[in-house]
């Protein structure tokens, strides 16, 4: 199961989707644009039953930490984060305290992952790229022709905002919440 | 919206690029990493309760089940961020690109009808574009700064 990265509350179990390809003798750099945008397609639907999950086992009271989910496909990559400086202590209501709903969700993305893997073997010899869509503007831009690293998959945006919860006294912002209610 | 490419007016960058003597990529890279981030946050409001500026729904459980979205307090109602988690900020070098991948059960995208209350289908994207031009609006003027500082100095 894919491990937190993260130690300070936030939670990061994105899956490097090119590295299990790998890890099987699949060599990724050779695979065609058309293998690589069949698999963003598959990993794409994965993502999406994910965060219906999510949204389906994660306990919501503002919708705050809810919201903050990033849960998305980016190439080889299967993005799954929340940079809520809390979000890894998640659990439900009556549930055990070590019992954390993250640990549910990434047990789901290896379930979903394993379910999706022959459907992945198989469009490792696609050839026809798709770049229609949402998904085929965003992977334009995510090219790796372009200069630099894709901000992918513990990225500058992600740290920042796990930092900025952190630097916030969650003190101070419980008693905003209390008064907002 | 969904097919519009939107411009942001950054009058002034493209010219203090022509004439840096030296461009430090990486200060330029860290305003704009900081105004995305700034995005983000400003799309969920005070941070504490989202849903200013950008709405938040509230769904009623039917056994067990979320359901349709019904007004704020309705009894056996929750929450749900679903169409402000669907807002996603990808960065590489001084490129980046925001979109909303939110889908409904029927996997359509449909942040562009997410809208304000009283206001139109879009409302709520507007609104989104709104603050994504006043924060890049700043990240260009501290690229700038970053950018003639040499020739201040």
């Amino acid at each position: 199961m894919a491990e937190n990265t993260r130690t300070s509350g936030s939670v990061d179990i994105s899956i490097n989707v090119g590295a299990r390809l790998r890890a099987q003798g699949i060599a990724t750099a050779r695979l065609t644009a058309g293998a690589r945008s069949a698999i963003w397609g598959i990993v794409e639907g994965l993502a999406f039953a994910l965060g219906e999950f999510t949204d389906l086992i994660w306990p919501v009271d503002t919708g705050a930490s809810q919201a903050d989910w990033d849960i998305t496909a980016e190439g080889l990559e299967w993005t799954i984060r929340n940079p809520r400086e809390y979000a890894a202590y998640v659990h439900r209501a009556g549930a055990a305290e070590d019992d954390f709903v993250y640990l549910k969700i990434a047990s789901k993305s290896e379930d979903l992952l394993r379910g999706a893997w022959s459907q992945i073997k198989s469009a490792v010899e696609t050839t026809t790229p798709s770049t229609s869509g949402l998904l085929g503007r965003v992977g334009q831009f995510l090219l790796p022709s372009i200069v630099g690293q894709a901000e992918s998959p513990a990225g500058t945006i992600f740290q920042a905002r796990a930092a900025g919860f952190l630097r916030q006294n969650t003190r101070s912002r419980e008693r905003e919440r209390l008064r907002a209610r | 919206m969904s097919d519009t490419l939107l411009s942001v007016d950054v009058e002034g960058l493209q010219e203090a690029i022509d004439n840096a003597n030296e461009i430090n990529w990486s200060d330029l890279t860290e305003a704009l990493g900081e105004g995305l981030t700034r995005f983000k946050d400003k799309l969920r409001g005070d941070n504490v309760r989202p849903g200013n500026p950008w709405p938040i729904g509230t769904r009623k459980l039917v056994n067990g089940v979320k359901g349709y979205y019904v007004p704020l307090g309705t009894k056996n109602s929750e929450r749900s961020g679903r169409s402000l988690r669907g807002w996603k900020a990808r960065q590489r070098g001084i490129s980046a690109v925001v979109f909303n991948d939110a889908r409904d059960k029927r996997r359509n995208y449909y942040a562009e009808h997410v809208h304000l209350s009283g206001k139109p289908s879009g409302s709520a994207a507007e609104e989104a574009f709104e603050i994504f031009a006043e924060e890049m609006e700043i990240v260009s003027q501290e690229m700038i700064a970053s950018l003639t500082r040499d020739l201040d100095g």
